[in-house]
């Protein structure tokens, strides 16, 4: 093995200063206050409120970036902002905080080159995911990544550190959509409300003492800090930040920003250097006149240097590998930021543990390469070939590159939740033999349609529901596919269509429930006696996440319209046969944070039920019409003609696992194992070429965290979900006693089966949470509750709340690829703040020698 | 989603008052939305809520003022109305934020 190989990166413990609105005048500038006086008026723009588009509008298909025939992807995406037409939240109807109004705002995203199309692609104001890439398992990818954000568009959300008064964190003052006060209501301690009469300055308040509202309206104090008795709550006007909030600090904390980088989610390839590295932060190129810095012509003659040399020897291992030229352009142009960039409003005052290059220079003393690249990234990394080497390894590769369904998507720590809001996703297909096994059956023109579901926002701050108390709730961005919402697809009567669906939404899953004639409530796919059986629209699921199915799970997971939940991050690949009766059939979807989630119906007392921030809605049309395909296509029915599965996808057997963990992701959405990210902590550490079997817990009750791994996929072999149907009923041999702990565990006719379903990311089952205070004889000592229940239950402000968490067991192997990179929460607003952890694969040879 | 507005404090070309807003009034915001204020001008601002009794609460939309080239939090308004504001630091200088 290289020691190449050996190169990682870390984190430093500083805060990660981020880029600010003054970059471009200040940078031409060699004295900055003189040029303070110079500064344009702000060229940042409100939103025009404008018509919603019509929905039911034709599916945009995304331009691709394909591969050549001499196996290497080349192209470029370029990070950019403009404006594009967004819609208000969706939810529950009839909600106040459901918003109708459709804007124009200012967006980052991706566009895209390459040799075949020289001007930046997809254009328009519909906020379509970047360019579609699409390579084939072995291929070498070879992406000029450049960040072109114009900083002078985007305000609060840069770096606070530059223009604000914290040490990063963007803040958000007041509140959005608060309940309303209620009479003669039970309020616990730190409810917040809103009173919508005695309240002329429109404040919320937060009960300082728990307890009941009287029955008429108090006066309700109009300065911070003040408080009014009502009943027996006490309320305190509450001015304090909505964000950060919960102990939110630097690096973990939303402080949304323009720096950038790519994760190419599902890739099984190299996370270190040029490689799927999302440690390393591109800050935007310095404007200079109608060009930037670095120059397109500087970058696309350096990263040629670079791209040859990756062709002849893998990606480069060490800095010094890259020319020097890159070298010393990047140094100079990350010692012109730091000398130029204000901090909190002063420019070039950033202080010295702020700065980009003293970083880089510290890790490049140390060997290491550099995490802060000015501009520009020349991203190469090969898609491994199973049983071949992936240079510079010389060893064959132990799993091979899935075929399937995968995406990209920028992963700034902090700022990823904005990044994906804003739209900065796209797809990644990768092809192989499951592809030329699909052609064998269907022919070459086999059609295909790329979904990227989206939530497109100008902000990642949730709003929150006034139906419950603070929590994020039922109104959210509405689910876009491609740039549309609820877009029709034509198909042919009797065509069979291969689907490749992306749930790129920053923070919801969508179920696909089922297709229902245009103009009817039936669902046309219903299963049973009653069933109303008529023509419609079916699917086979024949992938997961990019990892195409056994031929049993074909059978058994990808029976005809069988429903699925996607979580943000997960795909699905879709066989889908129009009927021969023209029509439009109406895909019916249910968004939700998990399911299921806990309801408290006909549960013991002291369920402490979750808030429902569920909707249905319609997610696409179908339009069924022109030329009838004689004869109809048909799905796949025999194994022999389903794709075969490749050896390296054979399940990793229990006695194959050399390490058993446990990890636990927080009810409070922002730690996992009790801590938040620390960036320069590795948390987890795997041997090299080995097997290991997780158990991945969730104490949450209302939302289904989705565990996201980088690099290798996993295999769920084993779930707990203590709000099943099953669990939940009484006198069901699974029934969860909350009671009894003896309960707590799988139902084993709901459990996986083998041969078992690959996963790159998988919502953990919810949890389940009850108040046993008044079990306990002291609210505040856990040791006075029963002895039990003690392992399952906290005591804190006078109550004690018992959580049994649900979880899953997985298999993975970590083969093929040592290095640092990065598991976490994909409701990405819970990574920003802090689930996450570091992890690192560490190599199983060494260059030492005994004699 | 919210939407993002911005009102950008620009130095007078003929003070006083020495900075103006823009856009005022801020028309078609809605509960929820997120406000925030862009300094552009050389000196500090510091809007703050103008109360009925023509007194000023200086914190309402944000606890400290606004450094020269800088901008403020971002401010939710939790429900409809007409917010009138002020700099705290220079009482000449209003605004207005409709809030429907």
């Amino acid at each position: 093995m290289s020691v190449h190989n050996y190169i990682g990166m870390r984190w430093t413990s500083r805060s990660r200063p981020l880029a600010g609105r003054l970059l471009h005048f200040a940078s031409a500038c060699t004295v900055a206050l003189t040029c303070l006086t110079a500064l344009p008026a702000s060229g940042q723009q409100s939103p025009v409120i404008v018509a919603c588009p019509a929905s039911g509008q034709d599916l945009l298909t995304m331009p691709e970036i394909k591969r050549g025939d001499d196996g290497i992807l080349k192209g470029n995406i370029t990070l950019v902002d403009g404006m594009r037409t967004i819609w208000g939240s969706a939810g529950v109807p009839g909600q106040s905080t459901t918003d109708s109004r459709c804007a124009s705002q200012d967006l980052r995203y991706f566009v895209g080159t390459d040799l075949n199309h020289p001007q930046p692609w997809p254009t328009g104001t519909e906020p379509m995911p970047g360019p579609t890439l699409r390579a084939r398992v072995g291929d070498l990818i070879e992406i000029t990544f450049q960040n072109k954000i114009n900083l002078q568009h985007f305000s609060y959300s840069l770096d606070q550190a530059e223009f604000g008064r914290t040490e990063g964190c963007d803040q958000v003052f007041a509140n959005t959509n608060r309940p309303n006060w209620t009479p003669n209501k039970t309020y616990r301690l730190g409810a917040t409300i809103k009173p919508l009469t005695n309240n002329q300055a429109g404040y919320v308040y937060t009960a300082t003492r728990a307890g009941t509202s009287g029955g008429s309206t108090p006066n309700f104090p109009q300065t911070p800090g003040e408080t009014v008795d009502d009943g027996s709550v006490i309320w305190t006007n509450r001015n304090a930040p909505i964000y950060p909030t919960g102990g939110d600090f630097m690096p973990d904390c939303l402080h949304g920003s323009s720096f950038a980088n790519l994760h190419f989610h599902g890739t099984h390839t190299t996370p270190s250097t040029t490689g799927d590295n999302v440690l390393v932060y591109i800050p935007p190129s310095f404007e200079k006149g109608a060009d930037f810095e670095p120059s397109d012509s500087f970058v696309k003659e350096q990263f040629t240097q670079i791209f040859n040399a990756c062709e002849q020897n893998g990606p480069a291992g060490m800095w010094d590998d890259i020319p020097e030229a890159w070298r010393d352009n990047q140094k100079k142009l990350l010692q012109q930021y730091d000398s130029t960039f204000p901090y909190k409003g002063q420019p070039g005052t950033l202080p010295k543990s702020m700065q980009l290059w003293p970083v880089n220079a510290e890790e490049i003393a140390h060997g290491l390469w550099p995490q802060n690249q000015f501009g520009a990234y020349p991203y190469c990394f090969r898609l491994a070939k199973y049983d071949v080497p992936t240079p510079p390894s010389k060893e064959p590769a132990l799993m091979g590159q899935s075929p399937g369904t995968h995406w990209y998507h920028a992963h700034k720590h902090g700022s990823t939740a904005l990044n994906v809001a804003n739209g900065m996703t796209g797809a990644f297909i990768i092809e192989g033999q499951y592809d030329d096994d699909l052609h064998k059956f269907y022919g070459p023109n086999l059609r295909e349609q790329v979904l990227m579901l989206q939530q497109i926002s100008s902000t990642p701050f949730p709003v929150l529901d006034p139906s419950s108390q603070n929590k994020p709730g039922a109104a959210r961005p509405p689910i876009s596919i491609n740039g549309r919402r609820g877009p029709a697809i034509t198909m042919q009567p009797g065509e069979v269509q291969l689907w490749r669906i992306i749930n790129g939404a920053f923070r919801d899953s969508v179920e696909f429930v089922s297709f229902t004639p245009e103009g009817k409530s039936q669902p046309c796919n219903q299963p049973g006696p009653t069933a109303i059986v008529v023509p419609c629209v079916q699917w086979r699921q024949i992938a997961q996440d990019g990892v195409q199915f056994d031929f049993a799970n074909y059978q058994r997971l990808g029976r005809a319209n069988n429903n699925f939940n996607l979580a943000p991050a997960n795909r699905a690949d879709l066989l889908v046969k129009a009927p021969m009766q023209p029509g439009t059939y109406v895909l019916q979807a249910f968004a939700n944070t998990g399911l299921p989630l806990q309801t408290c119906s006909g549960s013991p007392a002291g369920c402490q039920t979750a808030p429902d921030a569920s909707y249905s809605f319609p997610l696409l049309t179908v339009k069924v019409a022109g030329e009838e395909i004689k004869p109809a296509m048909d799905f796949i029915q025999k194994e022999t003609d389903f794709p075969a599965l490749p050896p390296f996808l054979k399940d990793i057997s229990e006695s194959d696992t050399l390490v058993h963990r446990t990890l636990i992701f927080g009810a409070g959405n922002t730690s996992i194992d009790g801590k938040r990210f620390n960036p320069n902590q590795i948390s987890q550490a795997m041997l090299l070429n080995t097997a290991e079997e997780w158990t991945v817990m969730n104490q949450a009750n209302d939302k289904a965290h989705p565990f996201h791994i980088h690099i290798n996929p996993f295999q769920i072999t084993e779930t707990f979900e203590p709000n099943s149907k099953a669990a939940t009923t009484k006198g069901n041999p699974c029934y969860v006693d909350p009671n009894d702990p003896s309960t707590f565990k799988p139902c084993p006719s709901e459990q996986p089966q083998a041969p078992y379903v690959w996963w790159d990311t998988f919502a953990i089952p919810t949890g389940s949470q009850w108040d046993i205070t008044s079990q306990c004889s002291d609210p505040n000592k856990v040791e006075t509750c029963p002895k039990r229940l003690q392992p399952y239950t906290q005591c804190a402000g006078g109550a004690c709340t018992e959580t049994i968490p649900g979880w899953f067991k997985m298999r993975s192997r970590f083969v093929d690829f040592p290095g640092q990179y990065v598991l976490h929460c994909h409701i990405l607003i819970h990574e920003d703040r802090g689930m996450m952890q570091l992890i690192e694969v560490v190599p199983d040879k060494t260059l030492y020698s005994h004699h | 989603m919210p939407f993002t507005w911005s009102i950008s404090i620009n130095s007078n070309t003929s003070p006083p008052p020495e900075a103006q807003f823009n856009p005022d009034p801020l028309l078609q915001v809605e509960p929820g939305d997120q406000i925030f204020w862009a300094n552009n001008d050389n000196a500090a601002h510091w809007p703050g809520l103008l109360n009925s009794d023509g007194s000023i609460n200086a914190t309402f939309f944000m606890p400290n003022k606004i450094a020269a080239h800088s901008t403020s939090e971002p401010f939710s308004p939790s429900v409809g109305g007409t917010l009138k504001y002020v700099c705290s630091l220079h009482p000449d200088e209003q605004g207005t934020i409709q809030v429907s």
